[in-house]
């Protein structure tokens, strides 16, 4: 039997599309495992649940990690968004200079004491703290 | 999947198609752009309720149900209109029919790997969009953030837009954005479905399009092979998936060049498409900016092919229907861009004089085109083949038609693609503090814009494999001979 150009293209084509539904049944396999459990960010945005009712609806607010905004890293970039993300519609600035700054800590580098100029109002536990300017 | 969300796909979709199919020239066929109409009707659709959000919010002053009473009232309209022209029957020019392939067997294969490979797409979208439910990293730092801002601010919604969130980009425009927000209004609360169900229209909705018009122009197995390969396609799904504006930008760039391929057709009866286009390249630049410089760049090459064709009268006309589909779109975004968006962070960072340094550095010249040969020839990779060097070698086997190469949409086609890869390397080069960090995050994403347009543009351009196995057996005795 003989096998033409335009054979051989199908067939490269037909073979590119074989793989990829391979990888999209496991795709949806994945998805159905994952489906049992909570994603990083819904986990994420749970640890902020009871700080938006300690906050006013509406307004600016400031951020702290401990990390200075100018070494921050990818991380420290992503939980800073995800901080925005879940308190939204308040506008949540990367620096402590409003009135309310939320702390928003890794678990293993919750500080001891607020950082100086600030007293904490309340510990939500799990990283996030609620500082207000000291008067 | 709640019924209000059903619902406001639904009546998006039918908005979209109703405006479609009332406008449709009788001189034209519909039968066998039944589909291309149906696809075209859900991205087109969703463009014009985004608009209606965005001018609810004006008008009521919040998102609020009562659009939901105005959009039914306008499909109710249009429904309306729709029914008074439907004595109409077009004549229809008939695209002739698709040849019969002489081999049937590669034709079954290819429609059943097509089925397959349709749900196996949908299969994995659903898997992505459930162990993802927030989308990628762009869809909550960008996208749904700002659909959380409008919705959430209520009366205040104009604060969504606030320079104190530089990060966030809020001078990107709107459409996926307040999309977002209307399928909330529908559902009454914020709901993750809400995102994903839009992402999975625009995926969607774009393999359709590709597939269905290649399949109304080119034939069915044609129209089947360039749905295949978008959807094999890894980073369309993933992309998807992930809730950005990549694909909904794409499925308008899309739209854009089907209508001109359209409107080149049946030029000479009814310049309805050219207005459509208009519209889908204004929708293309309310969905992200990447649609302004595509509609130059489409402007552009469409008046220079038109001029060197000679054809300066039936430009004029061309660009009347053009600007009719368009201006509304373009006052919408000037009106956005100067009362509520703050200027673009690229820009912002241009102003800062360092520009001129920029571009007279020849390490990033190199360093761009490093990364865009590499992206460009490893584009669409699925652990066999980049989609790239894929589509090369089967355009080798089968061959091109010459008739479709000498089409003017395609020239303009071609011409827009480059003169937006080109303004891409500019924005690269002249605005980017660091390149190297931008080309890494953007430029797979800028690449996947345009994959569904060179896909529908390149099988259209090449033989059937109908008609490269003929063309074949008319050379094979001439050889022999």
């Amino acid at each position: 039997m003989r096998v033409t150009r335009i054979q051989v293209g199908l067939l490269l084509l037909l073979l590119y599309a074989a793989v990829s539904d391979a990888r999209w049944v496991y795709r949806a396999v994945r998805g159905v495992a994952d489906a049992a459990r909570d994603d990083p960010i819904t986990t994420y945005e749970r640890r902020f649940r009871e700080l938006r009712h300690a906050l006013p609806s509406r307004g600016v607010i400031g951020y702290t990690s401990g990390v200075q905004p100018e070494v921050f890293s990818s991380e420290d970039f992503r939980r800073f968004v995800l901080a925005e993300y879940s308190l939204a519609p308040l506008l949540v600035l990367n620096d402590t200079a409003p009135e309310l700054v939320v702390g928003n800590f890794a678990p293993d580098s919750v500080p001891g004491r607020p950082p100086p100029g600030f007293q904490l109002v309340r510990d939500f536990g799990r990283g996030i703290w609620l500082l207000r300017r000291a008067q | 999947m709640s019924f209000p969300l059903v619902l406001s796909a639904v009546v998006a979709g039918l908005i979209g198609f109703s405006l479609l199919r009332g406008a449709w020239p009788n001189s034209v066929a519909y039968g066998p752009y039944r589909l291309v109409v149906a696809a075209l009707g859900v991205g087109i659709g969703l463009g014009m309720t985004s608009l209606g959000l965005f001018a609810w919010l004006l008008l009521a002053g919040t998102a609020s149900r009562g659009l939901i009473g105005a959009e039914l009232g306008l499909l109710g309209l249009l429904s309306i209109w729709l029914l008074q022209r439907r004595s109409r029957r077009g004549y229809g020019e008939g695209l002739g029919p698709t040849a019969r392939t002489p081999q049937e067997v590669w034709t079954w294969s290819v429609t059943v790997t097509f089925a397959v490979t349709v749900c196996c797409a949908v299969a994995a979208f659903i898997g992505l969009s459930i162990s993802q439910p927030h989308g990628g990293w762009d869809a909550w730092m960008n996208w749904n953030l700002r659909a959380r801002l409008i919705f959430r601010s209520g009366p205040e919604w104009r604060d969504a837009f606030s320079a104190l969130l530089p990060w966030s980009h809020p001078d990107y425009p709107l459409l996926v954005q307040t999309s977002v927000v209307r399928t909330w209004v529908y559902h009454g609360r914020e709901t993750l479905a809400g995102p994903a169900i839009l992402a999975f229209l625009f995926t969607f909705a774009t393999a359709a399009l590709a597939t269905s018009a290649v399949a109304a122009l080119r034939g069915r197995t044609q129209g089947m092979l360039a749905g295949l390969v978008l959807l094999a396609t890894p980073f369309f799904i993933f992309h998807g998936a992930s809730e950005y504006g990549d694909v909904p930008v794409g499925f308008f760039f899309l739209s854009t060049v089907v209508l001109l391929a359209l409107h080149d057709r049946h030029r000479e009866h009814t310049s309805v498409f050219a207005g459509f286009a208009g519209l889908t390249a204004g929708l293309a630049a309310w969905t992200k900016n990447e649609g302004l410089l595509f509609l130059i760049a489409l402007v552009c090459a469409w008046a220079a092919t038109g001029l060197q064709a000679g054809a300066r009268r039936e430009l004029g006309r061309e660009a009347r229907s053009v600007a009719l589909g368009l201006l509304p779109l373009l006052l919408v975004i000037g009106l956005f861009k100067l009362h509520f968006a703050p200027p673009n962070d690229l820009m912002a960072a241009a102003e800062a004089g360092k520009t001129l340094d920029w571009v007279s550095d020849p390490r990033r010249y190199a360093l761009v085109a490093q990364a865009f040969t590499t992206q460009i020839t490893s584009f669409g990779f699925n652990g066999l083949i980049s989609a790239v060097w894929l589509l090369i070698t089967y355009g080798i086997c089968v061959g091109v038609r010459p008739e479709q190469v000498r089409n003017r949409w395609l020239f303009t086609i071609v011409a827009s693609v480059g003169l937006m890869l080109a303004g891409h390397v500019v924005v690269f080069v002249a605005t980017a503090e660091d390149v190297a960090r931008l080309l890494n995050s953007s430029l797979e994403r800028l690449l996947l814009q345009l994959w569904p347009t060179v896909v529908f543009a390149w099988f259209m351009v090449l033989a059937t494999p109908e008609e490269a196995a003929q063309r074949d057996a008319e050379r094979r005795p001439a050889i022999a001979s």
